[in-house]
């Protein structure tokens, strides 16, 4: 307890300094709350500089690789497909008549009426053209009864709601993603039923891509030391820079599951 | 029995807690409800004990230790750097021993342990920093305005940072003028409450619910 006026003084003078002292404290929080904000604004808007630099980037990759697809389709078509339609004429112009010759005959040109439907089919699904020709749906199953006909597999294949087409280039990289997700079921999932459904929904078309494979553990595979798991980053970004999603679900020996979620209007 | 403001701006955070539940559920904060429960059964415990006899510094004593192991395990479940979330836990640890050290050695169980609160304000500052140090660095594009827990670091950040040299004067406020070390102590204390339940508030409102990230 202060004994004199100048004790009472003094501790009058220390209190109006403490509070000058937590006034001049706080306004250092603040200050300091304001640098770390003007600073994260400028690190959003590098990052967002990036994005932009590393989706042009992207989008540029996809128009070269589509152009290479096509370039790709044109020469199966126009030339091997053409030499070996060449070579199967011949062939049923081979006027010999023993039986053994004949044989051979027969089964070299069913093996090349097989080769090329293969290269038709190959040829169609690298064509950019195809999703315009038969639509999102149509290329989508075309791709399900491609498996199907490798006898390996057995198929499921359903749309609900009322299709609709978005833009081109969106369908187009849904289809390529659609096309790597029923590549990888054939190269690693050991499975041997797929199916694919399709719904289209008021504001967005879904697609669920299913195999009862042999499934695998996400989240190593998501690791970013894991380089197989870039397949999975690489259709991630693809999706994001259609404004879609895509979510994929797999547990080893639980199968695996792919939703792909495209909105029906691109709202940039 | 005296209600304050700063009593009002708690309920109402509390208030804001409850009201948001919905979305801060999917977030660390979800604690925060009844994080708050507690810290208006203790102000009006505490406001009832003053009242009945007068000194009521050991309930806020006891308190200060389940409040620091309360923020020290928010940040722990924020922070993404596994020597941060190693730190908090050993802030634990050791708030605990220097509140034990302190009460039983030097400023006992029934006075106030303004050197408690100076070490607990001292920590928690040090782990809001820890979480801007880290929002720094993040790679993320985060806008931080949308984030419930730069408003309630902000909030906490402000509050102890003004609080801070309230505590360590205190011994010889007391030592001089009870009643004018009183006087400053609520003059600040109070103030910053508000600043403080304010931000929280505006934590809870601004929360929503997390959007998918992963593939």
């Amino acid at each position: 307890m202060p004994q004199t006026k100048a004790d009472i003084s003094i501790a009058a003078d220390i209190g109006a300094a403490a509070i000058i002292a937590s006034i001049v404290f706080f306004v250092l929080g603040a200050f300091v709350i304001i640098i770390v904000l003007i600073y994260r604004k400028r690190r959003n808007n590098h990052l967002k500089e990036k994005q932009h630099m590393q989706n042009t980037l992207l989008q540029t990759r996809l128009e070269i690789q589509e152009e290479t697809f096509k370039t790709i389709s044109q020469e199966i078509h126009d030339n091997i497909g053409q030499s070996l339609s060449f070579v199967k004429l011949n062939l049923n112009t081979i006027d010999d008549t023993s039986p053994a010759t004949k044989e051979k005959i027969t089964e070299s040109k069913n093996l090349l009426t097989k080769t090329i439907h293969d290269l038709r089919d190959i040829a169609r699904s690298l064509n950019p053209d195809f999703i315009n020709e038969l639509g999102l749906y149509g290329a989508i199953e075309q791709q399900l009864q491609l498996l199907q006909k490798t006898g390996e597999y057995k198929t499921a294949f359903m749309v609900t709601g009322d299709t609709y087409k978005t833009d081109q280039q969106r369908e187009l990289v849904v289809f390529r993603i659609v096309q790597e997700l029923l590549n990888n079921t054939v190269k690693h999932a050991a499975a041997n039923e797929v199916s694919i459904t399709m719904d289209y929904q008021a504001n967005q078309l879904v697609i669920t891509v299913h195999d009862n494979g042999k499934g695998f553990d996400i989240d190593a595979m998501q690791s970013v030391q894991n380089n197989n798991g870039l397949g999975l980053r690489n259709m991630l970004s693809r999706m994001i820079l259609i404004k879609g999603f895509i979510t994929i679900n797999s547990k080893p020996m639980e199968g695996t599951t792919a939703i792909i979620e495209l909105p029906k209007q691109l709202n940039l | 029995m005296q209600v304050y403001l700063f009593n009002y701006i708690e309920m109402l955070a509390f208030v804001a807690s409850i009201f948001s539940y919905k979305r801060i559920k999917y977030f660390p904060l979800k604690k925060f409800p009844y994080f708050l429960s507690l810290i208006i059964l203790v102000e009006f415990t505490a406001k009832y004990i003053g009242h009945k006899l007068g000194n009521n510094a050991i309930l806020y004593n006891f308190f200060s230790t389940i409040e620091f192991t309360f923020y020290s395990l928010l940040y722990r479940e924020y922070f993404e750097n596994k020597r941060n979330k190693k730190i908090s836990e050993i802030l634990i640890v050791v708030f605990f021993l220097f509140f034990l050290i302190n009460s039983i050695f030097f400023q006992g169980f029934f006075d106030f342990q303004n050197y408690t609160f100076v070490v607990q304000s001292f920590f928690i500052i040090l782990l809001i920093f820890f979480y801007l140090f880290e929002s720094f660095e993040s790679i993320q594009n985060v806008n931080l305005f949308s984030e419930p827990i730069f408003w309630i670091s902000t909030g906490l950040l402000l509050f102890h940072l003004g609080d801070f040299v309230d505590n360590l004067l205190m011994n010889y406020f007391l030592s001089h003028e009870k009643s004018e070390a009183t006087r400053i102590f609520e003059l600040v204390n109070n103030n910053l409450i508000i600043v403080l339940y304010s931000c929280f508030t505006i934590a809870f409102l601004i929360c929503r619910r997390p959007k998918q990230t992963l593939v």
